[in-house]
């Protein structure tokens, strides 16, 4: 191989690894681990929507990690029920526990497992005659059988419903499941969650200012940061040694 | 322990240009020869930054253990593709277009693993070149 042949090809493996971490790719609910505090856990969240009869809502102001929890719930609620999470009328993800008829089950875990878990983020997005109507269903206490045969009707949708948890910006009369409030101590630890697969990291101090330039709502921090990295390493500094451009973007 | 994925550009060069070959060649270790569901291997682009991601897939192979004469999918494995004329790659600051070539192992049980290989299709478009570009088309006019 030519002289040149290896620095191209160097220079295409070092360009590859030019990602911006802060890409939307990375920092979308369903592609982030969701971070545990002692204000919220998963194992908590779970007890709370179980003993509540799987009915419950989680709280927050824009941007505050809601639907990154409905994801991490989503996930762990499909290892026991078949899960559909929505979004307004948009179905994103859907999931079923592998499910044998052959295995050996009682007639109660039968019953469990053939009933879909509803989450539903963006609550506000939801009609709102639709909401109105899954609402006082809900605040019926009714079983939850006789509740999925209702919203079944209600909402015209042909799925065996439930349970239903959403996510909300407002306290809508559900159970609370959690109320997320965004901080810096947060942001931080998701920035860097987020930097741990790039070999540049954005200081401290930048993450610190893109929380405040966001007012604490980290979906527009993470816009900050994605713009902060490209300043410091993005492409335009691919050609360059990239302690030299960090430093005098900095 | 996962299984492992060997995926390796045969003709590796800098960068393609549309109606180049690629030539790609796969094989799977550590795993059991009647472990492995399915293989899946394709080239792909997509993009990234700060919007919704938008994905395309150029070439697509699927294999099966029917598909093998001893059904054994981890024995290497060849495949080729003539590169498209569009998207070429681009590296921008708020988009990017990104070509992989992907190997996806679906195990009988347990979780998919998945390696990419990232490849470049185009000399690759610098934004300061599309902004020269822009800025002679207006002198033109």
């Amino acid at each position: 191989m030519s002289h040149d042949g290896e620095s191209a090809t160097d220079r295409i493996q070092y360009e590859s690894e030019v990602t911006n971490p802060f890409s939307t790719r990375f920092s979308k609910p369903s592609s982030v681990q969701f971070l545990e505090f002692a204000d919220c856990s998963l194992s908590t969240c779970l007890s709370r929507i179980y003993n509540a009869g799987f009915v419950g809502q989680i709280v927050g102001p824009h941007g505050s990690g809601k639907s990154t929890l409905l994801f991490a719930l989503a996930n762990e609620l499909a290892r026991l029920s078949p899960v559909l999470l929505v979004n307004g009328t948009k179905q994103v993800f859907r999931a079923e526990p592998n499910f044998s008829s052959e295995t050996p089950s009682t007639s109660s875990e039968m019953a469990f497992r053939k009933d879909f878990i509803v989450l539903a983020d963006g609550w506000e997005s939801h009609f709102l005659k639709s909401k109105k109507r899954i609402l006082k269903l809900l605040k019926d206490r009714a079983s939850p059988r006789e509740v999925a045969d209702r919203l079944e009707l209600s909402l015209g949708v042909d799925l065996p419903i439930s349970t239903l948890v959403v996510a909300t910006h407002v306290d809508v009369g559900l159970p609370i499941v959690t109320s997320l409030t965004p901080s810096l101590e947060k942001f931080l630890c998701f920035a860097k969650q987020l930097q741990s697969r790039s070999q540049h990291q954005v200081p401290d101090d930048r993450v610190r200012q893109a929380f405040d330039q966001a007012g604490g709502n980290y979906r527009e921090g993470l816009m900050h940061l994605y713009d902060a990295w490209e300043d410091l390493f993005g492409a335009a500094h691919v050609h360059q040694p990239p302690e030299v451009s960090f430093r005098e973007s900095d | 322990m996962e299984p492992l994925i060997s995926l390796t550009i045969r003709n590796r060069k800098a960068y393609y240009e549309p109606g180049d070959r690629l030539e790609c060649e796969y094989q799977i270790d550590a795993i059991g020869t009647n472990a492995i569901e399915a293989v899946e291997s394709s080239v792909l682009w997509h993009t990234e930054g700060k919007g919704d991601e938008d994905i395309g897939v150029h070439f697509f192979e699927r294999r099966t253990p029917i598909d093998c004469p001893d059904g054994d999918l981890r024995e290497l494995h060849r495949f080729s593709t003539i590169c498209p004329p569009t998207p070429l790659s681009y590296e921008g600051r708020i988009l990017k277009v990104k070509w992989c070539v992907r190997v996806r192992v679906f195990p009988k049980n347990g979780k998919e693993i998945s390696f990419d290989i990232p490849f470049r299709l185009g000399k690759g478009i610098k934004p300061n070149s599309v902004e020269k570009l822009i800025a002679v088309t207006e002198t033109t006019r």
